[in-house]
């Protein structure tokens, strides 16, 4: 049976990645006739991402979480990144039996192929896990057919520029600084977009600066723009006009690798060094899928190890040298990434197998 | 109640009703320091392996099973009889038994652990070790005294094949550790 309905509970813990994510993941599944309800307990973060279009949706409804004597479930309930709701939710939950997809974080460690579509039983709910990643023993990346044609139509005008265009979007890290002084090394002028927030924060405190949204600082051959924080498709724009892009969490890291653009991961810290782990995963994954790329691929991951705080102690090509090159590995990982099939296509299937084996 | 990163292999949890035990779980972090857990589990009531995830913090309800010392008395098929010292007959399954079956003979002396729950006996472990004689094995070649050469030996009264040194005779009389399948010496 191919349920229509499905519900998404988001917890906003930090930052913008838990809604960035819910609501592609909403808007994904409304293009494919599904009615999706988002419940959001943080719509101020979510708003700012929204675009008009997602308001005016006829499929997607944005609430925030509901009181349980409201809450009717649909037969489908998505708990993205494994959100826990409350014992009366869950309550709703088993009473309808609906199935509940426990949707985890990113990471391309082996465990999550492991642990891809196995089931739960926790909480006495009807529960699976299912994995984004980087094979196909996971559910692998959300992207969209837009963002693939506006990958192509923007990359000639690209080829036209003559500045080296930076995005910055990250968490608070002074090793920006090594990175504004490698690209400081180029004779050509070098524009660096700064998003609001601990990036732009981030900027101003290293630079001494006080630059806010709107605000231009030229030094040199360095022109630093800030930007207010912008709705995911003038994001994806940003993105696929860069030439290097810092991403921060992992909705950014994922829309930097599927537009197929140098890309320097600012990775979620976490305790025990687990971030590293993962940091160091993802290029694992690329030489297992790109063995014919491995020396670029070390390259490039010691440039994140080095942007992440990890002194490597290994000799660096001047970044922007190296650039032409990295584009390539990326654009060579973007493809394998769309091989692999649209999160969102895949987990609907995944739904559609599991409610057909139960039924 | 335990959470599932304190589960451990070895403990019995209760899933959808089922008493299982744990047979390895594995502890990964998965983003923003959680965490899961993927359990290898075996059902107490029928054997069937399955696997699972849990995140980190989920609350399982662990299993606290009893235990008793009991020798094995007879087949009524489909069940294994075990009795205790106070003379208490306990129905053990077929399907249950597994492993034991290959060291099980009548007659039998080994005090063996047998496990309930709900009041019904649902598993049977061997002692560590136990003595069983060789129904048949091969003569040695050359008189092989170093224990390094092995070859299969037939058990007696289950016909249960084990790698035992090349120094063993049929008729002997070997010790084995019911863990591993391994001979440890001569008797």
């Amino acid at each position: 049976m191919n349920y229509k309905k499905y519900d998404i509970f988001c917890d906003v813990i930090d930052n913008y990645g838990d809604a960035g994510f819910s609501l592609r993941l909403a808007r994904t599944l409304s293009e494919k006739d599904i009615e999706v309800r988002l419940f959001c307990n943080n719509l101020e973060t979510l708003y700012t991402i929204t675009d008009r279009q997602d308001l005016s949706n006829q499929l997607l409804k944005i609430s925030t979480w509901p009181v349980c004597e409201s809450y009717q479930p649909s037969d489908i309930v998505i708990e993205a990144f494994s959100c826990r709701l409350p014992d009366i939710l869950n309550k709703k939950l088993r009473e309808n039996r609906s199935l509940v997809i426990e949707l985890e974080y990113l990471t391309a460690e082996k465990f999550a192929e492991d642990c891809h579509g196995l089931s739960s039983s926790a909480d006495g709910l009807n529960s699976y896990f299912f994995f984004p990643g980087f094979s196909n023993k996971t559910g692998g990346l959300i992207f969209e057919q837009k963002l693939l044609n506006k990958k192509r139509s923007l990359e000639e005008h690209i080829h036209q520029q003559t500045k080296i265009n930076v995005s910055l979007f990250s968490y608070k890290n002074h090793n920006i600084t090594k990175i504004i002084n490698n690209l400081l090394k180029a004779k050509a002028g070098v524009k660096i977009t700064v998003f609001k927030g601990l990036a732009l924060d981030n900027v101003n405190n290293i630079l001494n600066l006080n630059l806010k949204p709107g605000d231009q600082h030229i030094s040199g051959n360095l022109e630093l723009k800030a930007v207010a924080m912008c709705n995911q498709n003038e994001y994806d724009e940003i993105l696929l006009s860069s030439d290097l892009n810092c991403v921060r969490g992992e909705e950014s890291v994922v829309r930097a690798m599927l537009c197929g653009k140098p890309f320097l991961w600012h990775i979620y810290p976490q305790s025990e060094q687990a971030h590293i782990t993962k940091l160091n995963s993802l290029f694992d994954r690329m030489s297992e899928y790109l063995p014919e790329y491995q020396h670029d691929i070390e390259i490039i991951r010691t440039f994140n190890l080095e942007y992440n705080g990890v002194e490597t102690k290994q000799h660096l090509p001047p970044l922007l040298e190296f650039l032409p090159k990295w584009k390539q590995v990326c654009d060579k990982w973007s493809l394998h990434l769309i091989k692999l099939g649209s999160l969102t296509d895949n987990l609907i299937k995944f739904i559609n197998f599991i409610t057909s084996k139960n039924s | 109640m335990k959470l599932a990163q304190e589960v451990r292999a070895g403990n019995v949890i209760m899933v959808d009703g089922n008493p299982m035990v744990v047979q390895k779980a594995e502890y990964s972090k998965s983003g923003r320091n959680a965490a899961v857990v993927k359990m290898k589990l075996k059902s107490l009531l029928s054997n069937a392996g399955t696997e699972k995830v849990f995140r980190a913090d989920d609350r399982l309800e662990d299993v606290v099973l009893e235990h008793k010392d009991c020798t094995y008395s007879y087949l009524n098929d489909p069940f294994y009889v075990f009795m205790d010292e106070e003379f208490n007959q306990y129905d053990v399954d077929k399907d249950n038994m597994g492993d034991v079956l290959n060291y099980l003979i009548d007659g039998m002396e080994d005090v063996c652990q047998v496990t309930f729950y709900n009041g019904k006996a649902i598993s049977v472990e061997l002692p560590i070790s136990i003595v069983r004689e060789v129904e048949y094995t091969e003569p040695a070649v050359r008189g092989d005294t170093s224990g390094k050469v092995t070859k299969p030996a037939r058990l007696a009264g289950t016909g249960y094949t084990i790698s035992v040194p090349d120094f063993v005779k049929t008729g002997d009389k070997i010790e084995i550790d019911t863990r591993t399948n391994e001979f440890k010496k001569r008797v």
